[in-house]
């Protein structure tokens, strides 16, 4: 006696195409945000903001180092910064902020190979590398005040540690936007097609490495 | 995405030349040469070294030109100007006024 062909006897035979059961192709998280709307200027939004940011950064830190510069020519009493600045402990600190860019635009290379632990580890040395800034930061600032300088102590003091002190703040900030971007890499979130916030907190760091080299010449050297 | 990534540089070499700039920076402030002459070449040496990072490690060499307008419009129009017309204002214009 032949069997009567039921309907999913029909749907499971060669050729025969099941509409709506399609499974979709398995997609990871990193993919998953790698996808970006079309945007009308063809560039990235996020990459786009970023700039922009570091655009008013400029006009900020153009400002406290115009105000520095000013201030600290007109002291008339008190030491200047001849006097008490340290160029040794500065030029090992420039020469720790600038190889801490070079890991970071490594961290980059890495993650758009693909390779997320060599990103990891580039990362890592870049936050060590910003911890030790900031020591020397804070051994320079703990100096002076040993010294009996403060904030307000004449006009070169209160623009220096201002500026300095500003300086020092996005250097925290920047170590603090890496440690949670190497806490998010371990949930599978970068690839090689998906790295922008890579990409992003590289430009904030080397913008803050970038206001460094000017304020080591212009505050230190000069 | 962008044209970033069509081109890498060698960064360790950029950071190389970045470390001897320094060094050098550094040596001329210990050169028996006039004043005038130091701070001419500390400027040279820091806009190089600036350059530097912004054209390789911030890629602008090789990116969009609109991230470089965005980069450069407050640095040459604004931030720059700024800053030189204060000095102007406080150092030659009003010497005394504090």
């Amino acid at each position: 006696m032949s069997q009567v062909p039921t309907v999913d006897h029909i749907l499971e035979a060669p050729g025969v195409a099941r509409i709506g059961t399609i499974t979709p192709p398995v997609q990871t998280l990193a993919e998953s945000h790698a996808i970006e709307a079309p945007t009308a200027t063809g560039l990235d939004t996020r990459k786009l903001g970023i700039w922009a940011f570091i655009g008013s950064e400029v006009m900020f830190f153009a400002t406290l180092i115009a105000t520095y510069l000013v201030y600290a020519g007109r002291v008339t009493s008190g030491p200047t910064a001849k006097e008490v600045l340290d160029i040794p402990l500065t030029a090992i600190n420039t020469f720790v902020l600038l190889t801490s860019s070079l890991t970071m635009v490594l961290a980059l290379a890495a993650i758009r190979r693909g390779s997320v632990r060599r990103m990891r580890i580039f990362l890592s040395l870049t936050v060590f590398m910003g911890d030790i800034f900031l020591l020397g930061q804070f051994y320079e600032f703990n100096r002076l005040f040993h010294e009996g300088i403060n904030l307000g102590t004449n006009l070169f003091s209160a623009s220096f540690f201002t500026l300095t002190g500003f300086h020092g703040t996005h250097v925290f900030v920047g170590v603090l936007w890496i440690l949670l971007v190497i806490f998010r890499s371990f949930g599978n979130y970068f690839s090689a097609k998906n790295y922008m916030a890579v990409e992003m907190v590289g430009l904030y760091w080397h913008f803050v490495d970038l206001v460094w080299v000017v304020i080591f010449t212009l505050v230190y050297l000069i | 995405m962008e044209g970033s990534h069509r081109m890498q540089p060698n960064y360790v070499r950029v950071g190389l030349v970045l470390f001897v700039l320094t060094m050098v920076e550094v040596g001329v402030t210990y050169m028996l040469i006039p004043h005038w002459l130091i701070v001419l070449s500390l400027l040279a040496l820091m806009a190089a070294k600036a350059a530097l990072v912004a054209l390789f490690y911030m890629h602008l060499k090789f990116d969009n030109r609109l991230y470089a307008a965005l980069f450069g419009f407050p640095l040459f129009l604004l931030g720059i100007p700024l800053v030189l017309s204060l000095i102007i204002l406080f150092y030659l214009l009003h010497p005394t006024v504090v």
